[in-house]
């Protein structure tokens, strides 16, 4: 048995885990509404309802850490509030209690998590190395925009590395785009590359990954439709959205006529089609974000404020009745 | 998957010369930027390990061929990249500018491009 300061911070870890879990399952529930409406929403104000809603789990359980902080009895003014906050032998942990068990169920599964997510961005970014060694600098002659371009038979065009992303075009495109259309698909990289997206939907996806699956891909799904459809509006600085627009589907029509003979097709499918919803946005882009979207999103945060707070209250006492501390 | 410089050089070599072995490799390459014939025979080694090239013994020394040709190592170091742990059809690493699936059809595509043409005829209507 642990007394002091540090069974006071490992409760509260045990408080954080506990209601980071509860929290998932909350916004997992509730967050169906909000999700098929964030079409509805603007290009800025959709990016700070998904990064919202893929951090909430955290700041919740920051704000239920915050809320069991021991402090003095009378602290809050309602005698109900206070008697709520307070979370009961703080300061005594023991080794063999429920808490014990679910600090050490998250600390295995962070480490497996680190482990592996490691691994695997390792084995990505000796083959992102490799790959600028077989690729060959090129440079779009209107612009005078350099690329990488990949002697590869499948029709593809994509942005690609952590800190110093690269823009690569394959040959098969290449020789099927008019000038207009090589630049408009390099002034699109190019907006990838000077908002790091390829850093930033990593780091969405893993904080998107402690969600169920379904939800996860979900994010995933409309942050990636975002980022496109950002640098959409970035290219629409330099360029007509219907050109651009009409490029999208040449592109999407050159990968489909070069489908029989081309051996590595599947890599220049890179995710779902999102074609007739970037096409769409450029031609009618949204510009005024629905309030009920808005409070959709505000109502969520309250929700799963408030209920994990009470859920993770009664979760400790139901299952106390049943364990020791 | 990484290659150096010299790994590349040498891949590229067998994907032009067919078939060779370490002091042929050596009399091309090595002998042009210095490397001794050891050093081309762990990068052959190497390579080999790495299952981009077969080998077969003639005499007393090892004859390497290319086990993957240039398009097919693009294409494996691309599907490494996005290899990832979101699932299936996600490639959290990659922003590709088109991203259209198979299963958007030529008669999806021609409804997109009458929008697109509606909206050039409304232009001009103005």
């Amino acid at each position: 048995m642990l007394y002091g300061d540090l069974a006071i911070v490992l409760n509260l870890l045990s408080v954080a885990v506990l209601s980071f879990a509860v929290s998932i399952a909350v916004i997992t529930v509730a967050s169906h509404p909000l999700l098929s409406r964030l079409h509805k929403l603007t290009l800025t104000v959709r990016r700070t309802v998904l990064w919202i809603l893929n951090t909430l789990p955290w700041w919740v359980a920051l704000g239920c850490v915050l809320f069991y902080w021991p402090r003095e009895i009378n602290y809050f003014t309602s005698p109900w509030l206070n008697e709520f906050a307070h979370w009961h032998h703080i300061d005594m942990f023991s080794y063999t209690s429920w808490h014990s068990v679910t600090l050490m169920c998250a600390l295995g599964y962070f480490c497996w998590s680190f482990v592996s997510t490691w691994r695997l961005r390792y084995k990505q970014m000796s083959s992102m190395t490799s790959l600028i060694n077989l690729a060959s600098v090129e440079e779009n002659k209107s612009t005078e925009q350099p690329f990488h371009c990949l002697n590869l038979s499948a029709p593809t065009a994509f942005t690609t590395g952590f800190l110093t992303p690269k823009v690569y075009i394959s040959t098969a495109l290449k020789k099927h785009l008019s000038d207009q259309e090589l630049s408009i698909i390099l002034r699109h990289e190019m907006a990838h590359v000077e908002a790091k997206d390829p850093l930033f939907k990593v780091i969405f996806s893993a904080l998107a990954a402690f969600y169920p699956a379904f939800i996860a891909r979900h994010l995933v799904v409309q942050y990636t439709l975002l980022t496109e459809q950002v640098a959409d509006a970035k290219t629409a600085q330099q360029y007509d959205t219907l050109d651009i627009a009409q490029t999208l589907i040449n592109v999407a029509r050159i990968q489909r006529s070069l489908e029989q003979d081309s051996k590595a097709l599947p890599i220049s499918y890179f995710g779902n089609d999102q074609t007739t919803a970037r096409v769409q946005n450029l031609i009618t882009p949204v510009l005024s974000s629905s309030q009920l979207t808005i409070a959709l999103t505000l109502g969520l945060v309250v929700i799963a404020a408030l209920l994990t707070t009470s859920v993770v209250d009664s979760l400790h006492h139901f299952i106390e009745t049943i364990f020791t501390h | 998957m990484q290659l150096g410089e010299l790994e590349k050089l040498v891949l590229q070599y067998l994907w032009n010369a067919k078939e060779a072995d370490a002091k042929q490799v050596h009399s091309v390459l090595g002998e042009r930027r210095g490397n001794s014939l050891n050093t081309i025979q762990s990068t052959l080694e190497r390579l080999f390990k790495k299952e981009l090239l077969t080998r077969t013994k003639q005499g007393h020394a090892y004859v390497y061929r290319a086990k993957v040709d240039r398009e097919g190592l693009i294409a494996q170091l691309i599907t490494n990249v996005t290899s990832d742990f979101v699932e299936q059809g996600e490639h959290s690493l990659i922003a590709a500018f088109s991203s259209a699936s198979a299963h958007l059809n030529d008669a999806q595509l021609d409804k997109l491009e009458q929008l697109i043409e509606q909206q050039r005829q409304m232009r001009k209507g103005r």
